[in-house]
């Protein structure tokens, strides 16, 4: 290997990323190339100072994904129960003016209101004859009532679900909270233990440098 | 993946919320180094939770494989790319301080080249940037890095030798270096 070769692999080989033929080849050159070696010394500064680097400050709050998620399920829920409603009240619609959607004889028949088919006086049955007074229909008020029941039992059950959900996210928040006052604690706690180091160490007469 | 890794992993995939609160104690330090490196140090906050947040949401997704912080990075990247590709900024960061009884000028010394290496950094493409931070500050494989980036990991290791190639001459011309460092 020439010093070419050997610098385009030096990167890796301060990390340790070098293996077999490379690894070997790249120690033998530089047993006896010092410009290398030095090459190799400057690459491995550059890491060091890379790991003293500081990290930046980033104070980081749980508790707003917490947030962030219970307001995402809680408008999830609400499309849900939209959706039901909507389907309800359709089916509720529906139900009440009979409405009746037919594909037939690639004809789409759309009928409103209850049929009933009537014998003409040849004693043929007469063509179709649509009531538009179905509501008033004692079986469509029954379908209705358990109609209305449904709905409210599903409301009651999202309603409680919904109560469930805030219940967990309440001990979730409280949960966080404690973590928070604990860490707090817990720096505090260092700060007055460095400080004291500091003081130990250099004496009162530093005190207004004290970290 | 380390024991405690692991076992955090299982409990938090599980539904535990508070593997959940542990995980993010285990890696909000490495995860803000990461992001200083790829982006301006006042979106580090922000983007710091962004992560978090898309990890929480993909914790139905996540498959138990081994390989939990090469995940966990690969998300960082995706908000870094997403945040809008922009670079460090080239100001000194607000980090946590120094404890020790370092002397006023020795600290003003090691201010300097750590803010000759975040310029220096900053002026790196970001394809270079990305293969440094995963190298360097989430400690990946080339190898995993290639699965996780779909690219061949001889082309990731050619962007890394060249990305501390160009920091060390950078580092190494004495207009960038406060006097007395090498």
């Amino acid at each position: 290997m020439n010093c070419q070769d050997v610098r385009d692999l030096l990167p890796l080989s301060v990390y340790g990323d070098l293996a077999g033929a490379e690894r070997a080849g790249v120690e033998a050159h530089l047993a006896h190339c010092d410009a290398c070696r030095k090459d190799l010394a400057a690459l491995g500064g550059v890491r060091q100072m890379l790991d003293e680097s500081p990290t930046p400050r980033a104070p980081f709050d749980a508790s707003a994904i917490h947030h962030a998620e219970s307001q995402r399920h809680r408008r999830a829920a609400w499309r849900w129960r939209v959706a039901a409603l909507v389907g309800l009240a359709a089916a509720i619609a529906f139900a009440a003016v009979r409405l009746e959607v037919r594909f037939d004889n690639q004809q789409v028949a759309i009928r409103l209101g209850r049929v009933e088919t009537v014998p003409s006086p040849d004693g043929n049955l007469s063509p179709i004859v649509a009531r538009q007074d179905a509501g008033s229909s004692p079986d469509v008020h029954e379908q209705l009532k358990l109609l209305n029941e449904l709905v409210h039992a599903l409301a009651a059950n999202l309603e409680a679900g919904d109560r469930g959900n805030r219940e967990e996210m309440e001990k979730l928040r409280q949960e966080i909270a404690a973590i928070q006052k604990l860490d707090q604690k817990r720096w505090s706690e260092t700060r007055r233990d460095v400080s004291a180091l500091y003081t130990a160490q250099f004496g009162a007469r530093n005190t207004g440098a004290n970290p | 993946m380390s024991d405690a890794d692991s076992e955090m992993v299982g409990r938090w995939s599980r539904g535990d919320e508070a593997a959940f609160a542990d995980m993010v104690r285990r890696w909000e330090q490495p995860l803000a180094r990461f992001l200083g490196r790829l982006t301006d140090a006042n979106q580090v906050p922000d983007l710091l939770q962004e992560t978090f947040l898309r990890v929480h949401r993909a914790r139905l997704r996540y498959c138990e494989n081994g390989h939990f912080s090469a995940w966990l990075f690969q998300i960082a990247v995706n908000v870094a790319r997403d945040s809008g590709r922009r670079r460090p900024s080239p100001e000194s960061l607000d980090c946590e301080p120094v404890c020790d009884a370092e002397s006023a000028a020795s600290l003003l010394e090691r201010r300097e080249e750590s803010d000759a290496l975040l310029r220096a950094v900053a002026d790196l493409p970001m394809e270079l940037r990305e293969v440094l931070a995963l190298r360097h500050d989430a400690g990946l494989s080339f190898e995993e890095m290639a699965r996780r980036l779909n690219v061949p990991a001889s082309t990731l290791k050619s962007r890394f030798a060249a990305a501390l190639r160009r920091l060390r001459e950078r580092l190494s011309d004495p207009g960038e270096l406060p006097e007395g460092s090498s």
